[in-house]
Parts: C-alpha cells; sequence; structure tokens
C-alpha cells in the first residue's frame, strides 16, 4: 500500500509553486517518529494520523477503561479523544510526547465524564467500602490473583475523580510521577501526595473486604 | 495505627523514584510500619496486574475503531459502540424474520393473492427526528419510507 506524503520542498513550474509529492510505503509510515507523524497529520494527512492511533490506541483505551471500568464506554471515548486530538493537532508543538499529550486529553475527558454522570465516587470519597469479595472470600483463605483483582476493581470505584487518576495513571499506566504531573497538570508534590492517599484509601477499603497482605 | 515518616519514601522507592532515604531497604528491615507498607504495595500492584492484562483494541478491531473517528472527524458525531451493536442486532433480527416468512410460506404458483386494495391512511414514527412519506410503486406496492435524522446510527 502506498500513500502520499507531501514534502516540505516546493519547486518553481510554469511560474507556479508546485507542492512536490513522494509515494512512500506503509513500511516508511510505521517507522516514522511520533513528530514526523504529527507533522504530516498537520497538513492533513489521514494515513498518519490513523498510525498515530495504531500506536496508541490501547494506551488511551486502558486509561479510559481503568477510568471508568465499561469497556463500550471506553471505546466510545478512546474514539472521542482522538476526534479531539485530531482536531488540536495544530496546536500540537511538540513541548512534551505526544503520548503525554494524548493521555492529557484523555484524563480531561475522563474528569468531564465523571462530573456528567455524577457518579457515586464523590460522595463515596471519604468512606470504605464493606463489600466481600466474590465468592465469600475471608481473610483467612489465600486470594488468588484474580480474587484480588476483582477486590482492586471494587475499591477502585470507592476512590475520588483525582485519587483515581493518580493510583490508574501510576498502576495501570505505571508512568513516573514528572509524566503524571504533566497529564494531571499539577506538581509533582501534589502527584505523590494524591497517589499516596489513594493508596491508602484504596488498602483500607481491601482491609475492610478482609483483604491484608500475606492473604 | 502507627505510621513511620519514612513511609512515602519507601513509596517512592517502591514506584522508582528517587527518595531522600539512602538505604531503604536496611529501614524496611527494621522498621515494622514499612515492612507493612511494602507488603501493602505489593500486592496493589499484584492485583493490578491481573486485572490490566487483557483490556485492549485487538488488531483485528482497528478498522471498525479508525471507521468511528473517521466519521467524528468528518461529521461531527461518532457512531457509538452501542449504536453499532443495536444496528447489527436489528439487521440480524429482520434477516431471521425474512428468512423465517420464507421458509413457513413457501412460494408456490397456486397462491391466492389479495383481492382488497391496499392504502396508506397516514404514517407516524416515535422516532425523534425522524420524516416519513408515503406512496404507491409503479406497479402499485403500498411503500413507506422513514427517513433517520443524520447522525443517528450511521
Amino acid at each position: 500500500m502506498n500513500v502520499s506524503i507531501p514534502l516540505t520542498t516546493e519547486f518553481m513550474y510554469d511560474n507556479s509553486i508546485v507542492e512536490q509529492y513522494d509515494e512512500i510505503d506503509l513500511t516508511a509510515l510505521k517507522e516514522a517518529s511520533d513528530l514526523q507523524l504529527v507533522r504530516w497529520a498537520q497538513t492533513n494527512h489521514m494515513d498518519a494520523f490513523d498510525e498515530l492511533v495504531r500506536r496508541y490506541r490501547n494506551d488511551v483505551f486502558g486509561l479510559a477503561f481503568h477510568y471508568i471500568r465499561n469497556r463500550e464506554e471506553a471505546w466510545d471515548m478512546s474514539q472521542e479523544v482522538f476526534i479531539k486530538a485530531y482536531k488540536a493537532i495544530g496546536r500540537f508543538r511538540g513541548d512534551s510526547a505526544f503520548k503525554t499529550w494524548l493521555l492529557r486529553i484523555t484524563a480531561n475527558r475522563c474528569k468531564d465524564f465523571f462530573k456528567k454522570r455524577k457518579l457515586a465516587t464523590v460522595a463515596m470519597e471519604n468512606t470504605i467500602v464493606e463489600q466481600t469479595v466474590s465468592g465469600g472470600v475471608t481473610p483467612e483463605e489465600k486470594l488468588s490473583s484474580s480474587e484480588l483483582g476483582k477486590a482492586i476493581e471494587t475499591a477502585l470505584e470507592s476512590l475520588s475523580e483525582k485519587h483515581r487518576s493518580a493510583f490508574v495513571l501510576r498502576e495501570f499506566e505505571g508512568m513516573s510521577y514528572d509524566n503524571m504531573a504533566e497529564v494531571l497538570g499539577c506538581s509533582t508534590g501534589t502527584v505523590m501526595s494524591r497517589l499516596h492517599h489513594a493508596r491508602k484509601k484504596l488498602q483500607q477499603s481491601l482491609l475492610a473486604m478482609g483483604i491484608k497482605e500475606g492473604n | 495505627m502507627s505510621t513511620c515518616k519514612f513511609e512515602t519514601d519507601v513509596e517512592r522507592w517502591f514506584d522508582g523514584e528517587t527518595t531522600s532515604l539512602t538505604n531503604v531497604e536496611a529501614h524496611i528491615r527494621e522498621c515494622a510500619r514499612c515492612s507493612e507498607t511494602l507488603e501493602l504495595l505489593k500486592m496493589t500492584r499484584q492485583g493490578v496486574e491481573n486485572l490490566a492484562s487483557n483490556e485492549e483494541i485487538a488488531d483485528a478491531q482497528i478498522p471498525a475503531f479508525l471507521d468511528g473517528i473517521h466519521e467524528g472527524i468528518e461529521g461531527g458525531t461518532t457512531t457509538s459502540y452501542r449504536s453499532r451493536w443495536a444496528f447489527f442486532s436489528l439487521a440480524a433480527a429482520a434477516l431471521v424474520v425474512t428468512v423465517s416468512s420464507i421458509s413457513v410460506m413457501p412460494f408456490s404458483p397456486d397462491r391466492v393473492g389479495a383481492e382488497v386494495e391496499t392504502e396508506i391512511e397516514s404514517v407516524t414514527t416515535d422516532i425523534e427526528g425522524a420524516t416519513t412519506e408515503s406512496f404507491h410503486t409503479d406497479n402499485d406496492t403500498p411503500t413507506v419510507w422513514v427517513n433517520l435524522p443524520d447522525g443517528d446510527l450511521w
């Protein structure tokens, strides 16, 4: 498959400026840097933007899913994020990595989602989830990884949007504190504080479910 | 519950970030509170790893995913995952009904034709934004059209 990518070179032909196009194959698109793809996308080349979508679809989708815990809604939200990114790509200057910029849009969309839906997370911010893990696991029983995963999923529901953001970016996306600060638009100190409190609340919720370390 | 002023240092160390505490491992060995903190951090991460493994957009789903993005860019609205499924479900149901009707009422040469002429008196729809029209085709078949609003389903 060949795609037409405009080069920056222009030449005079019959007294008019003609933009020179070159044919490059899909391999070249795949090997291009993020910034190069962004530059092409900024000249309305959808193929270049599609390649960026392919590269970061799971980062965006994963983040959206871990925020809102619903696959269908995460799918829709991920598409909205890329649409918003495409429309705003002209303003991307490369001050941060493209992925960081994209995840910032995702985090903001998720924040809006929480506001719109008025999820119970705000009301539950200072409460402890008192539920048992499905299957009636007692503290004496050893937890399997999947049971622990379910417990964490339940406990995540008890976190506020800010605490959940910090936890998801660190634990699910494996981001550094500095990157998290960029995505969340706050200081590194704030990131550390939110993450610390998120973990504390999560651990309290797990303990309330009868789950503690060493189980 | 006891606390330790180095708890946040343990957390930063666990996350691979720099910490002011130079020998974290030695401190954890001596401090029961920080040792417990580390175990809780490990347990949480273990649970997360299990949760995080299977949520992705597979390669086979990329064309559908890209289609929705292209639609959104060109038309300003996207076809939601739910709408897409609703459309396919309706289409599948319609197909089943059609095939069932044909198999239950096979065509035969001596079918009795309808003697009564059918006329459309009025047409309405509950679908928001949809318009309807009715007419008779060249062979006098009464026909009803429901025009869905732009951006709905497709």
